[in-house]
């Protein structure tokens, strides 16, 4: 099936009016995604420092190699992630309900208490689970040694790059139409080759786009590459970055220069992949509903349960037990120093006189950005998707454009802006809602790309019967075309939410004295050496996530008439 | 006639030369009135920029706005972030921030850009320019450059702290013989053994290295940094922690806030105190450096935390949060600061790492020496 563009009605059909709000949109995409790229490449080209950064500079050069080979996880990690979800919606398993919010949960606990403990665990040196292997007769040294290209994929893989997949995936897979697979089942198929032969291909551009977010997201991840590289010379593009500018002065220059590489080739990826996913464009959603059955497999499926359980207590129970524990510790993850339980860090955090002000303007940062992304969001992508507006295929490209440069530079190219143009700073500098605009501009490309996919897979049928019936396109697109996409918005709301309350680097430069947020806290304390305070930070931040992932799911669902 | 003028003017020249490098302040309790006066009426606000230490934030701002009434906005951040936060409001004329509390190398990058006012006569409050109240004779006043070390010279930073930064540390469980001198670091044993804050960033890893350079030679330094395989990182706690777990039998360019919460513990981790007849380390004033902004929002704000900076109350807060020995002689804080930071009577330090002569000169040369041998 291909696309097909809705045709207005009325004075919103004119070619005058398509081409206005075709410039209007595309101009308002382009100043807030292309603005601060360009700002970069300017930035790189004053600096004229390309012959040091990439051929002078054997650290680099490396950099580039090693973020490449590590962010090859995510086209595995996206087959993982999807073959997860498909035995979690689509396949009847013991705990499945239970899996996939674990699933949710590990991707939102902070990295650095999580990295923290699988250092306890795997350290050649004094790491719990090398000694226990040095008392085994045949093992002559510790087998395992976190800091390497091992440890880092086994950290990334395991609480990152698979539960986001699973959490991108999971509303495709629940929009699939059961009639599909049904049609399989009746023609003779077993389950695995209607996994293959339908499902498979029908998900394919929600898979292609999951991979593509990973990798390209992959190439920028930074705090478990730090703690697990650097120790081993392992340098990764997002790390040299962060080197760069943390210099005095700052080499925003040379962080400039050494970011047009990965921004070049994004864009390459970003143009094949628009060529790409327009081959792949399957209606999912019909008019007669979207009812199933999971498929049953028999006592396998005990199995399947057991091995996600156990993936669960791996990646999440665990960093999880360590994160609250560490919290209450003297000293994160010395447990034979003498009296090593202590809430004293819980008492320096909560007396804290900006933790209240953080907690509060971190909640309104990550709902707002929330809120307000998720519909911008979904406008951009339905004119993308179902317009024939001029400028959509452009929009669609610059909607991948605030992932090509490192967050940092995105905050500092923003701080530029606002402070350039005096409307702006008037209004915005120091204030929550710059905050919330680089959240919602940062996270643009997952939300718009992953609620385009959807909208794509909603039949054509259903939004002209709304027309037809003398809806409008706005009508249409708020009461047929967002209930449909809700269990996608709801994904992207959480992804954005828990983005904002997690991000440092995109809102560093335009938080001030008063809008300093839990995550910028956070921060301070794990700067001043006080590992714990952050442990709090962070147990409290996961709290607050939890309680938003379970409102998101149950009631969010509601609110679009879907359950 | 001619000769006695000329006699008088010799003698006030040499007086000029000997009198100390601290710049003479002048108490003047009404223009101190009139200035806390003045800052109140500037909304009673002050944004303030400074280390990531949210004790010190939370106690110097409770304190301020208690002394006088302005409520302080300590934003917190990496300096480096900072300083492109500024230098970026200072282009677009919209400085938010009123002063800096920091270290020197940050001062000298403000002030080569023409971003802070010169402290000379910022400093008026009767009570912190009483005799003897520092250990130099007067605040202590750091030079804008080389070019100007006079009293009357343009002064860049109001220099609170000083302490000797002892920075190499064992792990007394793996270290069995002695570390007496800096070629025992040699030792074969130390080989892959030891770690270093990363002498190629911004940040504690320098001041060792330069040192050392200076004392031993530029070939030693290489000996020791390229030839014993020094492990790096750039984040202070995993430094410390690797010392004091014995991962790493030495650590150079390790911090006292970061060591020290483990030696509270009685983890075996302890400072070695080279004699090699310097004190084995250079002087610096850590972050204790208060900077004042040009064209800030509130300058007499500023002005009165400058003076309130250098304050017995405020030094203590300060001391006490940072572990970072006050300048003020009044000022004890006991176990919060660790001896072997403390300048030991006897001892004459080659270097201090705040004199912008050593900074620009000497100090950056044996460091472009020591980073060309290292991958960049």
């Amino acid at each position: 099936m291909s696309a097909q563009a809705i045709e207005p009605h009325g004075w919103a059909s004119t070619p005058r009016f398509q081409l206005l709000l075709g410039i209007l949109v595309l101009t308002l995409v382009a100043v807030v995604t292309a603005a601060p790229v360009v700002l970069v490449v300017v930035g790189a080209l004053e600096g004229n420092l390309w012959r040091s950064v990439f051929i002078d500079s054997t650290i680099n050069r490396s950099a580039i190699a090693y973020s490449f080979l590590l962010a090859l996880r995510a086209p595995v990690a996206a087959l993982v992630g999807f073959l997860i979800a498909w035995l979690l919606i689509r396949v009847r398993i013991p705990g499945a309900r239970f899996i996939e919010f674990a699933l949710w949960v590990t991707f939102f606990v902070p990295v650095l208490p999580v990295t923290l403990s699988w250092i306890l665990l795997l350290s050649p040196s004094y790491g719990l689970i090398n000694k226990v292997a040095e008392t085994l007769p045949f093992v002559a040294s510790a087998p395992f040694n976190i800091y390497s290209v091992g440890g880092i994929l086994w950290v990334q893989v395991l609480t990152s790059s698979i539960p986001v997949m699973v959490v991108l995936l999971a509303p495709a897979l629940r929009q699939l139409d059961s009639s599909f697979e049904e049609v399989g089942r009746m023609c003779g198929a077993k389950p695995s080759a209607v996994f293959r032969q339908v499902t498979l291909p029908i998900v394919a551009p929600a898979i292609l786009t999951g991979a593509l977010a990973g990798f390209i997201k992959s190439l920028e991840t930074f705090e478990v590459e730090r703690l697990l590289g650097q120790p081993s010379g392992i340098w990764v593009y997002s790390t040299r970055i962060y080197d760069l500018v943390s210099l005095e002065p700052p080499n925003f220059q040379a962080a400039m220069s050494l970011s047009t590489f990965i921004m070049f080739f994004l864009l390459m990826i970003a143009i094949v992949y628009q060529r790409v996913s327009q081959r792949f464009d399957y209606a999912t959603i019909l008019g007669r509903g979207s009812r199933f059955e999971p498929m049953e497999i028999g006592r396998w499926r005990y199995v399947i349960s057991a091995a996600l359980f156990l993936l669960i207590a791996i990646s999440l129970v665990f960093p999880l037990f360590m994160l609250i524990v560490g919290s209450c510790m003297k000293l994160f993850g010395f447990f034979t120093i003498a009296a090593p339980f202590s809430l004293v860090h819980w008492g320096e955090v909560l007396n804290d006189p900006l933790f209240a002000k953080a907690l509060r303007n971190s909640l309104l940062v990550a709902g707002g950005a929330g809120i307000g992304g998720v519909l911008i969001y979904a406008g951009i992508a339905q004119i993308v998707r179902r317009s024939r507006l001029p400028g959509r295929h452009a929009i669609e490209l610059l909607a991948w454009l605030p992932w090509s440069i490192p967050g940092i530079l995105l905050g500092i190219s923003m701080l530029w802006i606002i402070l350039t143009v005096p409307a702006l700073s008037a209004i915005l500098y120091g204030s929550l809602m710059s905050l919330v605009m680089i959240i919602v501009i940062a996270q643009m490309p997952i939300g718009v790309h992953m609620i385009k996919t959807s909208i794509g897979q909603i039949s054509h049928e259903l939004e002209q019967a709304s027309r037809v019936s003398g809806a409008g396109p706005f009508a249409t697109f708020v009461q047929i075309v967002l209930p449909l996409v809700s269990p996608m918005l709801v994904s992207i709301f959480v992804i954005v939410f828990i983005s904002a309350l997690r991000d440092i680097s995109t809102t560093i430069f335009l938080a001030n004295g008063n809008s300093q947020t839990l995550s910028l806290l956070m921060m301070q304390f794990a700067l001043s050496s006080n590992l714990e305070g952050a442990a709090v930070i962070g147990t409290i931040t996961t709290s607050i996530i939890l309680v938003v992932a379970v409102v998101a799911r149950h009631y969010g669902l509601q609110v679009f008439g879907q359950r | 006639m001619l000769y006695r003028l000329t006699l008088v003017f010799a003698v006030l020249l040499m007086l000029a030369a000997l009198a100390p490098r601290t710049s003479a302040q002048t108490g003047d309790p009404a223009k101190w009135a009139e200035i806390q006066k003045a800052a109140l009426a500037e909304g009673g606000e002050l944004n303030v920029t400074g280390p990531p230490s949210p004790s010190l934030r939370a106690a110097l701002s409770a304190a301020f706005k208690a002394r006088h009434g302005i409520t302080l906005n300590y934003f917190a951040d990496t300096t480096s972030a900072i300083v492109a936060r500024i230098d970026e409001e200072f282009k677009a004329n919209k400085l938010s921030i009123d002063a800096h509390i920091g270290g020197m190398s940050t001062c000298w990058l403000f002030a080569a850009r023409g971003q802070l006012l010169d402290m000379n006569g910022k400093l008026v409050d009767p009570d912190i320019l009483k005799p003897g109240v520092w250990r130099r004779g007067a605040p202590k006043l750091t030079e804008l450059s080389a070019t100007g070390t006079g009293p009357n010279d343009p002064k860049c930073a109001f220099q609170t702290t000083e302490w000797v930064f002892n920075s190499v540390f064992e792990n007394t469980d793996v270290v069995k013989a002695p570390i007496k001198s800096w070629s025992d670091l040699l030792r074969p044993e130390f080989k892959d053994k030891i770690v270093s804050f990363d002498v190629r960033s911004s940040g504690p890893g320098e001041p060792p290295a330069a040192y050392l350079g200076k004392v031993m030679g530029d070939d030693y330094v290489k000996k020791l940094y390229v030839g014993q395989n020094v492990k790096f990182s750039t984040d202070s706690r995993q430094l410390a922690e690797w010392v004091a777990r014995g991962e790493a039998s030495i650590g150079i360019a390790l911090v006292q806030f970061a060591v020290e919460q483990y030696r509270r513990q009685g983890l075996p981790i302890a400072p070695v105190i080279i004699d090699d007849g310097y004190g084995g380390a250079s002087l610096t004033g850590g972050f204790g450096c208060i900077m004042l902004f040009k064209n800030s929002p509130h300058p007499n704000a500023a002005q009165v935390f400058a003076n309130w900076m250098g304050t017995k109350e405020a030094q203590e807060i300060y001391e006490k949060n940072m572990a970072e020995p006050s300048l003020r002689t009044d000022v004890n804080t006991g176990d919060a600061v660790p001896d072997y930071v403390r300048e030991q009577p006897g001892v004459k330090y080659l270097i201090d790492d705040y004199v912008y002569s050593w900074y620009s000169g000497e100090r950056a040369a044996h460091l472009k020496a020591l980073t060309a041998e290292l991958p960049r």
